[in-house]
């Protein structure tokens, strides 16, 4: 069973290598801080200043003390007509304008030239004092950033010509976008190019400190990512171990329950109104069952929100129970919002199984009808069951989001959720990396458990 | 079940409950409600409104807001500064109080407020978000012959820079920078050699010191000279702090410099319908960013009315409608003027904000009559006048359509508005105009974004029309970055490109007047010209609303952020 699992652990390794990195570029390309939106902080007053060249200035320093200056990874692949160096463009009105252009001419030398001089020029127009002139000529820059079609830009460029008091065929900017049309190259748009960008890349970084099994500081409050996971992860397994326990449990004595003849007339209701509960949406379930056993005009028997009521002096116990305590509702939303898909998978296993030849002799031996079913027909139906077990849980750790909001228990589901919305790349890879990580023991498991529970496995 | 069976079950069912029965408040104590985790504490770099809720209460600035009348007074001072002009630097000269002192005992000193400016505007420090604030900051100078002197030396001169020099907590030095790593620098050093200093050991080290999750977590090493200090922070859960037992200020009696709650906790709860059953079952006593509906509902719960103040006060921020002028379409005046008459703004109020909004005509907030033009009559919603007006501006009705001909091209008049996803008062608002417009033959397509991207859009001009929210403030009145043309270009903050040589030259005068009167007309004419040009319509003040335990009084309600100063609430007799 070793060489067996020992055989699966292997390709497991190179899978969860990839699903990591593939997360990292991804989430890096996808995921980009920009200095507008780097900029957060109120002052203590609430009061917002500072200059925008100062904003990226410091955004730009930021950048580089976090290391995410580097490139992305080891190479990049881009057009042929696409510079090295275009990345470095932080503006994204030039960035966007110099990937248009790009796409349209192909020419980068030209284009860097032609872009020198609109951006000379735009700096010009920002010294005319007469307010009225300024605005029109800014529009017309405005225009020429944002057009790439010869035909309207040059309606442009003749506005900023006559500015500059030459005749057109003269005028600086029409000449370097003469030069751009003439010698364009569109082609190279669309030819592949592979550049090489050395070690020192943002991916190299990360994967090195991964391999010292160091997941980083957390971009938020410089705490160590894996505290942070390891304090959220506590929060969420007692919540889904304690879940997975019950649902189970009633799963496979309501299933066992239904297939009992005796229970026949009990099956269609039973099984409709599983069928009802399966439809009402997790968040309006949540919020019922908090009104009624948390509202003070209610029940109001259990604790409305949190994870626990403790002081920071209390005893293990005290706050274990505190915590079982304040999970009891959570713990039971969770159960009913699962518990019909899984009895209904119980009874449909256990159906297939009542028709087989070996449970009629079961029953022609005058074994009890509870022996057939739980000795004989459960074990044959848990081959489904146990699928449904080991997805269960990994499935459960990052997604128990609503639940996690609702009854404002700090889980992996919310630190996951706004930690994409904060931009905190390393808790995201973190939790990348610990999700992965469980679906893959857990498929682990469920090689190990079929193997002990179907023997024909086994003699494979 | 057995009977042993059942008694098992009853004796652990009670042992169970008995555990976990929640535990009655201390009397002194208020409890607050925070959407989200303030997640790093750190003086100089932190994120959220709620991390700066609770700063405000470890540290202490120089000057601070009087939540009971808005306006700035002095905190570890003795008084507001001094302002000296020397050739384009501006000098602000403090004194420290005499009383002022850390929590061993020893003074807060002018050296502590060069040493925080130093953290500031150090390098390797994470202090990005705010070092580009203090950009205009050249030195701190102390008084040589006096410990509690000191002066900050700015580069230029504007009129919001007395809030900057007065706006940062000061930080002890012997705990933030124990083995003196940064005494050797100068201010001066710091910022003409930022990039070589950056390869500095004493530096190095003192970042590295610095950065560390002590300084944003640890309420051992948060200690200022507030009068509360971080007892237990259960990071998603829960934050409490607790009065110090000797605080310097307490014998000052100065009502704004409070420290009355012996603690404050603050639960963090996300879902709104959660934090309010838990305010209905009295476990928490602040609620406060209540949406309208559940305030509308709120008022009308006898329950509710009797063991809780409710509260709205108004704001200085402003939902206003942006028009990017740059763009062809929108570039004539009396285009943008039709458009702000197809707005019906009081039923936008009532439908958007169930009333709880006040009409405005410009950046200032109607209650602060002193600067408010009152003169101004906000544009009517008028559909008729607005086609007129189209007429005008060139726009022909054809087909039921408005088109113009521009360089032999028919340009249609079709609007896209831009507004941010998530948010139930710009979606209503939008869709009102949208309606309006359609009545008059417009075409408006409405382009829910995420926050971030909309401000990219902005800062890219792809936009024709915003709607967005802008936060205000009754201290300054600087529109240089937000309104002068010089701000228009590619960076700047002058999105829809507003501006004339009249605007320009009154924002100027507005930075340079020091007489409370003259500065009023002149921020009063200023809104005359934001209106008549039109580039943004602003629309309304919204209210804040919030809830507030009848356990409390002497709340000091303010239209500022977050509202009200915890600090200040006493226990009454409810």
């Amino acid at each position: 069973m070793f060489r067996y699992l020992g055989k699966r652990l292997l390709i497991l390794i190179p899978s969860l290598w990839l699903i990591l990195s593939i997360v990292f570029v991804l989430n890096k390309t996808a995921l980009t801080q920009t200095a507008s939106s780097f900029y957060s902080q109120e002052s203590k007053t609430g009061y917002q200043s500072g200059q925008e060249e100062g904003k990226e200035r410091a955004f730009q320093q930021y950048l580089h003390r976090t290391g995410q200056d580097l490139p992305l990874f080891y190479f990049s692949l881009h057009s042929l007509a696409e510079p090295d160096t275009l990345s470095r463009i932080t503006a994204p009105r030039d960035f966007a304008f110099l990937k248009k252009m790009l796409l349209t001419y192909g020419n980068w030398p030209e284009i860097r030239r032609y872009y020198q001089s609109l951006l000379r020029f735009e700096n010009k127009v920002s010294r005319v004092s007469n307010v009225a002139v300024r605005n029109k000529l800014q529009r017309a820059v405005d225009g020429l950033f944002v057009n790439t079609d010869p035909s309207q830009t040059k309606l442009y460029l003749r506005k900023c010509c006559t500015f500059l008091h030459v005749a057109q065929a003269k005028c600086p900017l029409e000449e370097q976008l003469n030069a751009v049309i003439d010698k364009a190259q569109p082609w190279r748009s669309f030819v592949p190019a592979l550049h090489w960008n050395g070690v020192q890349t943002q991916y190299h970084h990360w994967f090195t400190q991964l391999l010292q099994a160091d997941l980083g500081l957390s971009l938020r409050d410089s705490r160590p990512v894996a505290g942070i996971i390891g304090e959220a992860l506590g929060n969420t397994l007692m919540m889904v171990l304690a879940t997975t326990a019950f649902t189970f449990l009633l799963a496979t004595l309501l299933g066992i329950w239904l297939s009992h003849p005796a229970h026949f007339r009990w099956r269609k209701p039973i099984l409709s109104f599983l069928y009802l509960l399966d439809t009402i949406p997790l968040f309006i379930l949540a919020l019922v069952l908090l009104l009624v056993l948390s509202g003070s005009g209610m029940m109001g028997i259990f604790p409305v929100y949190g994870l626990e009521n403790t002081a920071h002096d209390d005893g293990f116990f005290a706050r274990i129970f505190s915590q079982l305590y304040h999970l009891t509702i959570p713990v039971f939303c969770l159960t009913l919002a699962n518990l019909p898909y899984l009895s209904n998978q119980v009874y449909r296993a256990l159906q297939q199984v009542e028709s087989q030849e070996y449970i009629q002799t079961a029953r022609a031996k005058g074994l009890s009808e509870y022996t057939v079913i739980g000795k004989h027909a459960l074990r044959n139906a848990l081959l489904p069951l146990i699928t449904l077990f080991t997805g269960f849980i990994p499935a459960f750790i990052g997604g128990a989001l609503i639940t996690e909001v609702i009854f404002a228990i700090p889980g992996m589901g919310r630190l996951l959720a706004d930690s994409v919305l904060a931009r905190d790349n390393p808790v995201v890879l973190g939790i990348v990396l610990c999700l992965a990580l469980a679906k893959m023991l857990f498929m682990l498991l469920a090689d190990g458990l079929y193997y002990l529970a179907d023997p024909r496995i086994r003699f494979r | 079940m057995t009977t042993k069976n059942k008694s098992t079950f009853l004796l652990l069912l009670l042992f169970f409950l008995s555990c976990c029965t929640s535990k009655q408040t201390s009397s002194n104590e208020v409890r607050v409600r925070f959407p989200t985790d303030p997640e790093s504490l750190n003086p100089i770099n932190y994120q959220t409104s709620q991390a700066l809720q609770i700063l405000n209460l470890l540290f202490q600035s120089l000057l601070t807001v009087d939540y009971a009348d808005n306006t700035l007074k002095p905190m570890l001072v003795e008084g507001l500064p001094t302002i000296t002009k020397q050739d384009s630097l501006t000098l602000f000269t403090y004194d420290l109080r005499k009383e002022a002192v850390w929590d061993d005992g020893s003074p807060v000193t002018a050296q502590d407020v060069a040493f925080t400016m130093k953290v500031m505007l150090c390098p390797l420090v994470n202090n990005e978000n705010i070092r580009m604030r203090y950009e205009p900051v050249r030195d701190v100078k102390a008084d040589p012959n006096n410990a509690k002197r000191l002066t900050i030396v700015c580069a230029g001169f504007s009129p919001d820079m007395m809030l900057l020099t007065g706006d940062f907590s000061i930080l002890p030095a012997a705990t933030f920078d124990p083995k003196h790593l940064l005494a050797g620098f100068t201010i001066p050093q710091l910022i003409s050699h930022f990039d070589s200093l950056s390869k500095d050991a004493n530096i190095k080290a003192f970042a590295d010191f610095f950065n560390d999750n002590r300084f944003t977590h640890n309420g051992t090493a948060l200690r200022g000279s507030g009068g509360y200090i971080l007892e237990d922070w259960k990071t998603g859960q829960s934050l409490k702090l607790t009065k110090k037992a000797h605080w310097w200020a307490e014998s000052l009696t100065i009502p704004y410099i409070t420290a009355e709650p012996s603690q404050i906790s603050f639960s963090i709860i996300p879902d709104n319908t959660t934090a309010l059953l838990a305010l209905k079952n009295d476990q928490i006593d602040v609620l406060d960013n209540i949406s309208v509906s559940d305030y509308a509902r709120m008022q009308t719960d006898a329950n509710i009315q009797a063991r809780f103040a409710l509260l709205s006060p108004k704001t200085y921020d402003i939902t206003l409608l942006g028009m990017n002028a740059r763009l062809e379409k929108l570039a004539d005046r009396k285009t943008r003027q039709a458009i702000a008459m197809m707005l019906d703004v009081d039923n936008i109020i009532k439908a958007t904000e169930q009333g709880y909004a006040q009409r405005t005509v410009g950046m200032v907030s109607p209650h602060d009559t002193l600067h408010y033009n009152q003169a101004i009559v906000p544009y009517p919603y008028d559909l008729e006048k607005a086609a007129a007006l189209l007429r005008e501006a060139g726009w022909q009705q054809k087909n039921g359509h408005w088109q113009k001909e521009h360089r032999e091209n028919i340009q249609p008049l079709t609007l896209n508005l831009q507004y941010r996803t998530g948010d139930p008062a710009m979606e209503n608002l939008a869709l009102i105009f949208q309606e309006s417009a359609k009545k008059l033959g417009i075409p408006v397509e409405l382009q829910a974004e995420e926050g971030r991207l909309l401000l990219e859009n902005r800062k890219t001009r792809s936009f024709e029309l915003y709607l967005r929210k802008i936060g205000g403030n009754p201290f300054s009145f600087n529109y240089k970055s937000l309104f002068h043309t010089e701000a228009a270009g590619p960076n700047g903050r002058n999105d829809t490109n507003f501006g004339t040589a009249e605007s320009d030259s009154l924002i100027e005068a507005i930075n340079q007047a020091s007489d409370v009167q003259t500065k009023a007309n002149l921020i009063k004419r200023f809104q005359a010209v934001m209106h008549e040009e039109c580039n943004v319509v602003f629309l309304y003040n919204p209210t804040l609303r919030l809830v507030v335990s009848k356990r409390f009084t002497n709340l000091k309600i303010s239209g500022l952020l977050p509202g009200y100063d915890i600090s200040s609430f006493k226990l009454g007799n409810l």
